[in-house]
């Protein structure tokens, strides 16, 4: 297996950037794990002690990802010995990782709770807390914990979405779709996040504004299949619901000329995958000669 | 007019040499000194309230449905007049930084900022006048008016030398300005050596004020929210995808 020591270091400081989910690379715990334990024991000129803690830190948090727990022990307690959980948030919320790995919720919690009574602003502490909540099922508290840290920080994208889940698990799909709302003020051409608002939208009734929203996630982002399936599904929807379209606000010509680009678009686009999509093929076939 | 070499050994470099290893100093002592900035939740979401309501005014909004929009609309516009998301509400008129903590700290940290800057320049310059006046250093490669000649010559009151020749305090004053892309190439960008910053700070209101009246700030976001209006992207997107794929409606 080849690996560039270099390649990776700079994956590793791409997951380390910001909080913007968008901007960083798919974060896969075992190959970081992997990769930054390789780069910290091959002790080569490529990091400086700075970015050894750094690592240490990617470290414990992808071994106790995967359930590594005694790699992740022996990193954190170097990282205790030198930044002491008492006078540093980062190391408090490391700690507490390590009572959560361990099933330790409300000793995490404590953990959690003491370093935010130092530093109040913290995110990382916020978030958590609420995770260990939903860790432990009490989606309730999980939810109203959530909900008062996002009336603060009303722009956290991750927690918006968090929220969005929790409720969907609960069934609650108005505020769920209000969630999304949110996060699409946020990010308004991020086609992605419409999709989504349009699968609640669909599951809790709101056909009409669904198709809109797909659409819309297809101007966003062409020849997107997800978003073809969720006009076709839509329409048929509609047209078993209500005939000619009158008083709504897409009429039957509309509709009729969406649904043929829906079905030809996925015919095209699955028909260029080749013999492999064989199967698939003729899957969809089927599935557009069922309900035409 | 030749100038004995020993000048230039003696004087031109030691005084960059100094320069130079009293800016990275100065850089090092910042970093020491400097703390972090302490946030307390209700700033986060007195300014996380602001954005959103501007959020809301940009063209963001077009994207969510008309009643999501509406909602959120009367909810933050009856917010905003009210001290909900303000916070210090009891506050009348800008805040007195003695009264706030958290303005006492800032300025705390401003003069710590300013001493270190300060010192360091009045003990080299004193230090230059000392010992190195009474003769003249440098030749400057442009030409000058007779006005410098008071400033730059200090010292050496001849009444015909060329303004061109200067003494060893306007090469401190070269230096201050030129060594900024030396510490840049030694410290990296964002450097706290450099001393024309504090210059141009020391200019800038000591008082600032950073924390304007907040409830005027609400009321005027108020003003805007109630004027902002929502043209849904979502009106006729149906035959922009058509036409995005080259078809229309009924085609």
């Amino acid at each position: 297996m080849v690996f560039n020591a270099r390649t990776d270091l700079a994956e590793l400081r791409a997951l380390r950037g910001g909080l913007d989910s968008n901007a960083a690379p798919f974060y896969d715990p075992a190959h970081v794990l992997d990769s930054a334990l390789r780069i910290v024991k091959s002790n080569s000129g490529l990091i400086d002690e700075v970015e050894k803690w750094a690592l240490y830190e990617q470290i414990v948090v992808a071994a106790y990802d995967t359930g590594d727990v005694t790699t992740g022990n022996s990193y954190l307690d170097q990282i205790l010995a030198k930044f002491p959980p008492k006078d540093s948030s980062r190391s408090s919320r490391l700690l507490g990782l390590q009572f959560e790995s361990t099933g330790q919720f409300d000793k995490a919690v404590e953990v959690y709770e003491a370093a935010l009574a130092k530093d109040e602003s913290n995110i990382g502490l916020h978030k958590r807390i609420i995770t260990a909540l939903r860790a432990q099922g009490r989606k309730q508290e999980a939810i109203e914990g959530l909900v008062r840290y996002l009336d603060v920080f009303m722009s956290d994208i991750e927690g918006w979405l968090e929220l969005s889940s929790l409720y969907l698990g609960e069934l609650m799909y108005q505020q769920a779709a209000f969630c999304l709302e949110e996060v699409i003020l946020l990010r308004p051409s991020n086609h992605l996040y419409h999709l989504r608002y349009a699968d609640i939208l669909f599951s809790f009734g709101q056909v009409e504004l669904a198709l809109k929203h797909y659409c819309r996630a297809l101007e966003l982002c062409t020849d997107n299949v997800r978003a073809f399936y969720g006009i076709r599904t839509s329409i048929l929807a509609l047209a078993s619901k209500n005939d000619k379209g009158r008083g709504t606000q897409v009429d039957v010509e509309t509709r009729d000329s969406l649904k043929k680009l829906a079905e030809e678009q996925l015919s095209s686009l699955y028909a260029k995958a080749g013999k492999d999509a064989a199967t698939i093929n003729t899957i969809l076939k089927a599935w557009i000669q069922e309900r035409a | 007019m030749y100038l004995d070499p020993a000048i230039r050994d003696w004087v031109l470099f030691p005084i960059m040499i100094v320069m130079v290893l009293v800016g990275v100093l100065r850089h090092h002592a910042t970093q020491l000194m400097s703390s972090m900035p302490k946030s307390d939740l209700k700033g986060v979401r007195e300014t996380q309230a602001l954005m959103r309501g501007r959020l809301l005014r940009s063209l963001g909004a077009f994207d969510i449905p008309y009643p999501a929009f509406q909602a959120r609309k009367q909810y933050l516009t009856t917010q905003f007049a009210t001290t909900n998301y303000i916070k210090s509400p009891n506050q009348t008129g800008p805040p007195n930084p003695m009264a706030d903590p958290a303005g006492m700290e800032m300025m705390m940290e401003g003069m710590k900022k300013n001493m270190v800057m300060l010192v360091p320049q009045t003990v080299i310059m004193s230090w230059i006048t000392f010992f190195f006046s009474g003769f003249v250093l440098i030749k400057l490669p442009f030409p000058l008016t007779v006005r410098f000649k008071a400033m730059l010559q200090r010292g050496v009151e001849t009444f015909d030398m060329d303004v061109t020749w200067v003494s060893s305090l306007s090469w401190y004053f070269l230096n201050l300005f030129g060594l900024k892309s030396i510490y840049t190439l030694i410290l990296g960008e964002d450097n706290a050596a450099d001393g024309t910053k504090d210059m141009a700070q020391m200019q800038m209101n000591p008082m600032q004020q950073p924390q304007q009246d907040m409830s005027k700030i609400f009321q005027s976001e108020k003003e805007f929210l109630d004027l902002a209006d929502h043209q849904s992207v979502l009106v006729g997107v149906e035959e922009r995808l058509l036409a995005k794929y080259g078809r229309t409606i009924g085609g």
